[in-house]
């Protein structure tokens, strides 16, 4: 939801205004109401440079790239929803400090009776360290589970490329703007853990630290990912592209069908085809079969020889990606 | 100062709250935890002195795409034996989803329907709505206090209405459950069951029986060894064709 409701000053009912605008005029009493301040969250969107097509393309090229063309033509696109998904930024300074206990070990280097050197492993006095913390942090955090979608990061994205301010009215009617289900506090709790736990943390058996965001610059940045759904055989498979730079982020496409079509039929024919000639023939086509059986599955296992005639195929690994 | 001081400053509290749909002021002149804003009429509860905001993510209800998914991850999970279904029910179930004052959240399914069903565990994405009213949906069966205690400190409680579809079905001759989001079309699904013996499908055994007493036709009208041969090539290489052109249809 971009659009902010407010309280009126003048009447208490409530009004609308969209997101950067810094005046609004009230429904109910029509008083005009400067908005001012700079508490809020910067919501920004990155434009998609991918357009369907493209995006149908790439998966059509992945999956070509993966197997054959003629397997690959099986899928046919069903529908297709282009993606906002918001990620939190937080820029600022993280000052504090840290305190940190570590264990240490030092090797000693003794000889037993036998005069043979032997080194081992002795514990050392406990290190204890302080330290002040004064950091440029600069955290991004996906403001939901994206899990369904993929494994993406943008915080280097939303650096990089140019962001405009959201238009909520204009992303909505060219797709679905996810709300964010992150809220504001565990976002920063997760820039200070980045923060806490970075450096050498090996050996430590405790810490504290009192890390706060000073100058803190808050953001939502909505990133596009085309979400299309591809059929085969009532088999629907979602695929998630990231609508920027055309990268396929998941998929999950079964691999070929593996199965011995030729190879039950023909057995059977050449069983059938001896007994129905003579006893002799049938005995020594049998055998043939069976020979041909272990040439080709590698057992006579009854079960083997059922599943081979019940046509139970593998599937070889197929097209995945995140 | 009375001795009761500290639970009348609490009612207190609890007179006035904001509609959580338009922020307009409410005040609560009942001791209902159910009221109307005065505003835009939009049902809302309270939980310790905080209104509570329903969503809901919008659907379309696709029974077929919902089943899709489903057997798309049982292939992808090795599932050789064909799945059946039993019964697939689509609707709006209601989850209870807090803020707290610590950073953390909670999820928490508010609806007995689901009961045997796997669960998502955190919140799908997608776009949130405040339910029209003429919209009505499912009303929750757990309260909040099973997973809230009001010491905690609660910022946002939030009573989302997710699209699940709800889908029986049978794998190896066993009954099977699972989840399917209308939000993303993830699936949701419980360990599989060890698939026990070979699965042959009736049209495969229709197949099977068909090709073979064509074989014992051939084989023993045929006049001589040579037409034998030769019947027997034909009906094989037919139904070569056949499964072969059978399996590219799937």
């Amino acid at each position: 939801m971009a659009t902010i409701v407010f309280k009126c000053p003048h009447c208490g009912g409530p009004f609308e205004c969209a997101e950067g605008d810094r005046g609004a005029v009230c429904r109910f009493c029509g008083v005009t109401s400067v908005i001012s301040g700079d508490t809020g969250v910067h919501r920004l969107l990155i434009r998609e440079r991918i357009d369907l097509n493209n995006a149908r393309a790439a998966v059509r090229k992945l999956l070509a790239a993966g197997g054959d063309a003629r397997e690959s033509a099986s899928y046919s696109f069903k529908e297709s929803t282009l993606i906002f998904l918001p990620f939190w930024r937080v820029r600022g300074m993280a000052t504090g400090w840290q305190w940190r206990e570590k264990e240490t070990f030092r090797e000693e280097v003794d000889y037993d009776e036998n005069g043979t050197r032997c080194t081992r492993t002795v514990k050392g006095e406990n290190e204890r360290s302080f330290s002040l913390v004064a950091k440029p942090l600069d955290f991004s955090t996906p403001a939901g589970d994206y899990t369904p979608f993929g494994q993406m990061r943008v915080g280097l994205a939303a650096a990089v490329l140019k962001c405009e301010a959201l238009d909520y009215q204009d992303a909505a009617s060219r797709g679905i703007v996810v709300d964010p289900l992150k809220g504001v506090a565990q976002v920063r709790q997760e820039a200070l853990a980045m923060i806490r736990g970075g450096g050498d943390s090996d050996g430590t058996i405790r810490q504290e630290a009192r890390v706060r965001i000073s100058s803190e610059w808050l953001a939502l940045s909505y990133y596009p990912v085309w979400r299309l759904l591809f059929t085969r055989d009532e088999r629907v498979y979602p695929v998630t592209i990231d609508a920027v730079n055309g990268d396929v982020i998941r998929c999950q496409f079964p691999g070929e069908e593996q199965r011995e079509r030729f190879l039950p039929l023909a057995l059977i024919a050449l069983v059938l085809l001896g007994w129905t000639t003579m006893p002799t023939a049938g005995v020594a086509l049998t055998a043939l079969a069976a020979y041909l059986l272990k040439w080709r599955v590698g057992t006579l296992d009854v079960s083997s020889i059922i599943k081979l005639l019940a046509g139970t195929s593998k599937r070889s690994v197929g097209v995945q990606r995140g | 100062m009375p001795k009761g001081f500290p639970f009348f400053a609490k009612e207190l509290r609890l007179n006035t709250t904001r509609c959580p749909q338009c922020g307009f002021k409410a005040e609560l002149l009942t001791e209902s935890d159910f009221h109307t804003c005065r505003q835009c009429r939009t049902l809302f509860r309270l939980f310790g002195g905080r209104s509570v905001s329903e969503q809901y993510f919008r659907h379309e209800t696709n029974d077929a795409l919902a089943w899709g998914a489903l057997i798309a991850l049982l292939d992808y999970e090795g599932a050789t034996a064909p799945a059946a279904p039993t019964a697939i029910t689509f609707g709006y179930h209601p989850f209870w989803f807090a803020d707290l004052g610590n950073g953390s959240t909670r999820f928490k399914a508010a609806g007995s329907a689901l009961d045997g069903y796997p669960l998502p565990s955190v919140p799908p994405p997608g776009d949130l709505e405040f339910p029209p009213p003429s919209r009505s949906f499912p009303q929750p069966t757990i309260a909040p206090e099973t997973f809230l205690t009001r010491t905690e400190a609660l910022v946002r409680l939030r009573l989302l209405q997710l699209p699940l579809y709800l889908i029986s079905f049978e794998l190896s001759g066993q009954p099977c459950q699972a989840t399917v989001s209308g939000c993303t079309w993830q699936v949701y699904l419980a360990d599989l069951p060890d698939e026990t013996g070979i699965h042959i499908s009736s049209s495969r055994l229709l197949f099977l029986g068909g090709y073979v007493a064509l074989l014992l036709l051939a084989g023993t009208l045929a006049p001589n060894i040579f037409w034998r041969i030769v019947l027997v090539a034909l009906i094989l290489l037919t139904a070569w064709w056949l499964e072969r052109s059978g399996g590219r249809k799937g």
